[in-house]
């Protein structure tokens, strides 16, 4: 199970542009999004991302299996990635 | 006189001197020539390509043969659409989205950046390059990347599985089992399962899901099968292999993207990013010692191991939480009104079961909304047995998964948001080409040349049920949905899906409590 993952910030092009931004999970078991966008944090609060049958919208209260949805539904414009980059925080 | 730039420090040359000088020069200049051409080489190295023999299984054989045909015939299909249905006045766009398709289809893969994460997401970015056309850039995502679950009733397990592409071309299977199928639904199967599955099986939708495919697989096929005219045994749907969706099978999604696509060009909309069908090949290095000394490459091609969806790259970002409050307070007033109402119109032509903000990018400068991820579209639709308005029973019908997409969501929050007029002049086309063909094929028969756009369509639905009569019943369809369209300028209201699951559930309920 995913404990931890990275938010690559990119340009409209698809390259990244900044460091890579942790998200782990918190005490409680619910992911860390604080560090993310404003924009994206709020995004990700509210629309949640599908689960592997796109039937339920995850939210991060789900910890863990919403940190495998975000690895999952990554693509050329929102980066997920459970590398070992070193976070910037 | 147009003078050149004066280098500086440059030595002044005359007389015998130059002449020495030039050939001094010219020595320097051939060894500082060799020695660029030696990098050049170094760099550039020779390139052998050889293509790797057929595969002597003969499943991996058809498999690879069921790739090219299917890319072929989308290829067909496109130079078809793009050259003779689409109107004669917008053929520049037309030649270009044909471009991009013979880019993205025959072009040289020039650069490859994988996206996702292996075993998990195979999206990648490739820059593909044809000469004589723009480098187009594109989202692939092979058919392999698709997750299914699987049935094994030996064991009565359920995997999820997970498709790989072998070095040697073929796909293979990487399984996890969710949990035993005895177990599902009980209220104690959590404390045999591992930690991993556990939260996932929690998940209502996927055991209701699973449930509905398992306990009601025949149920279900009769019911598709009353609904297109065909045998249960014809429905394409697999006994032990599930899709996402109770009505969507796994393993043709590409097919489902590529459809949404072709469906938005046909009725102008541009709303969602040009997608085509795409055969993958396997390049491997088999340079030896040799081949390294004398500075060239070997490389082994291995053509059609896979079929993919290549999707030009969408501008703009997903959307936020402040466009969507937006939208819902400005309704038809936004700026991407009209855009977005064309995506809830496309959604409901395309029988949209997965459009949720994460797969709606919104370009703000030009008000374009694009609609990605369309792989889960197109499903299966059936007749069944309900209650009408009375309570009395009733047969009816209609697609078997609901419609799932915010774009008709929002638009319906406001009562005068209607599809603008020069999309329902596009509509009309088709619609009134379509009519006066049907209605010329009765008097006379089939008329070469005319009713392009049903022809088209019920091709393209061919290619992705792989049945003649629901292509064809889909073709019908297709076109009540666009009569609809014409006449409301709107898709129906979700609360009439709404209303239809219920119904559903009811009729499911009563036929299981007389079984």
């Amino acid at each position: 199970m995913t404990d931890k993952i990275y938010y690559f910030p990119m340009d409209a092009d698809g390259n990244e542009t900044g460091k890579a931004i942790l998200i782990d999970l918190n005490q409680d078991g619910s992911a860390n999004v604080s560090r993310l966008p404003e924009e994206l944090r709020e995004r990700l609060e509210t629309f949640g991302v599908p689960d592997a049958l796109h039937q339920t919208l995850l939210l991060p209260k789900d910890g863990s299996r919403f940190l495998d949805a975000l690895l999952r539904t990554a693509n050329g414009y929102t980066r997920f990635r459970s590398t070992d980059k070193t976070p910037t925080v | 006189m147009m003078n050149g730039p004066e280098i500086s420090g440059a030595p002044k040359a005359s007389g015998e001197p130059k002449k020495k000088r030039a050939a001094f020069e010219g020595m320097l200049g051939m060894a500082e020539k060799s020695a660029k051409e030696a990098q050049r080489r170094r760099e550039n190295p020779e390139v052998i390509t050889r293509t790797t023999e057929a595969p002597k299984s003969p499943e991996e054989r058809e498999r690879r043969e069921r790739v090219e045909k299917l890319v072929d015939a989308a290829y067909a299909l496109d130079n078809e659409l793009f050259t003779s249905i689409l109107p004669l006045e917008d053929f520049e766009e037309s030649k270009q989205s044909l471009d991009a398709v013979d880019t993205m289809v025959n072009g040289d893969e020039v650069k490859r950046e994988r996206l996702g994460e292996t075993g998990i997401n195979s999206i990648s970015k490739r820059t593909f390059r044809l000469e004589g056309n723009p480098e187009v850039v594109a989202f692939v995502k092979p058919q392999s990347g698709e997750a299914t679950f699987k049935y094994d009733p030996t064991t009565k397990q359920l995997m999820s599985v997970q498709h790989e592409l072998g070095d040697n071309g073929s796909i293979g299977e990487k399984q996890t089992v969710y949990a035993s199928y005895k177990e599902i639904g009980q209220g104690d199967m959590l404390k045999s399962t591992p930690e991993d599955v556990r939260a996932q099986i929690e998940d209502n939708a996927i055991v209701d899901h699973f449930k509905s495919r398992l306990e009601g697989g025949e149920r279900i096929r009769k019911q598709i099968a009353d609904y297109y005219g065909i045998t249960p045994e014809e429905v394409p749907l697999k006994h032990d292999e599930f899709g996402p969706r109770v009505g969507i099978d796994a393993g043709d999604s590409v097919i489902r993207e590529y459809t949404m696509s072709r469906i938005n060009e046909l009725v102008k909309f541009g709303v969602v990013p040009l997608t085509t069908l795409h055969a993958e090949s396997l390049t491997k290095d088999v340079s030896t010692a040799e081949d390294k000394k004398l500075n060239r490459k070997v490389q082994e091609v291995t053509k059609n191991v896979d079929v993919a969806s290549a999707q030009e790259a969408a501008r703009g970002k997903e959307m936020s939480v402040k466009l969507f409050k937006e939208l819902k307070e400005q309704g038809p007033k936004h700026k991407g009104a009209k855009s977005l109402m064309r995506l809830a119109c496309l959604d409901y032509l395309g029988k949209t079961v997965d459009r949720h903000p994460k797969n709606i990018f919104y370009e703000d400068s030009t008000g374009q909304f694009s609609g990605l991820d369309n792989g889960l579209s197109g499903g299966l639709s059936r007749t069944y047995d309900a209650r009408n308005e009375k309570g009395e029973p009733a047969k009816k019908s209609g697609p078997i998964d609901a419609y799932r997409s915010v774009a008709m969501e929002l638009t319906e929050e406001h009562d005068d948001w209607a599809l603008d007029e020069e999309a329902v002049i596009e509509l009309m086309r088709i619609y009134d080409s379509t009519k006066n063909y049907l209605a010329a094929r009765e008097k006379v028969g089939s008329i070469a040349g005319a009713g392009k756009e049903i022809k088209y369509l019920t091709n393209l639905f061919r290619l992705q049920y792989g049945n003649e009569k629901i292509a064809a019943k889909e073709g019908r369809d297709f076109f009540t949905r666009l009569e609809y369209l014409i006449k409301n300028r709107r898709p129906p209201k979700l609360s009439t899906e709404e209303q239809f699951r219920y119904d559903l559930h009811l009729a499911e309920d009563e036929e299981e409590k007389a079984a």
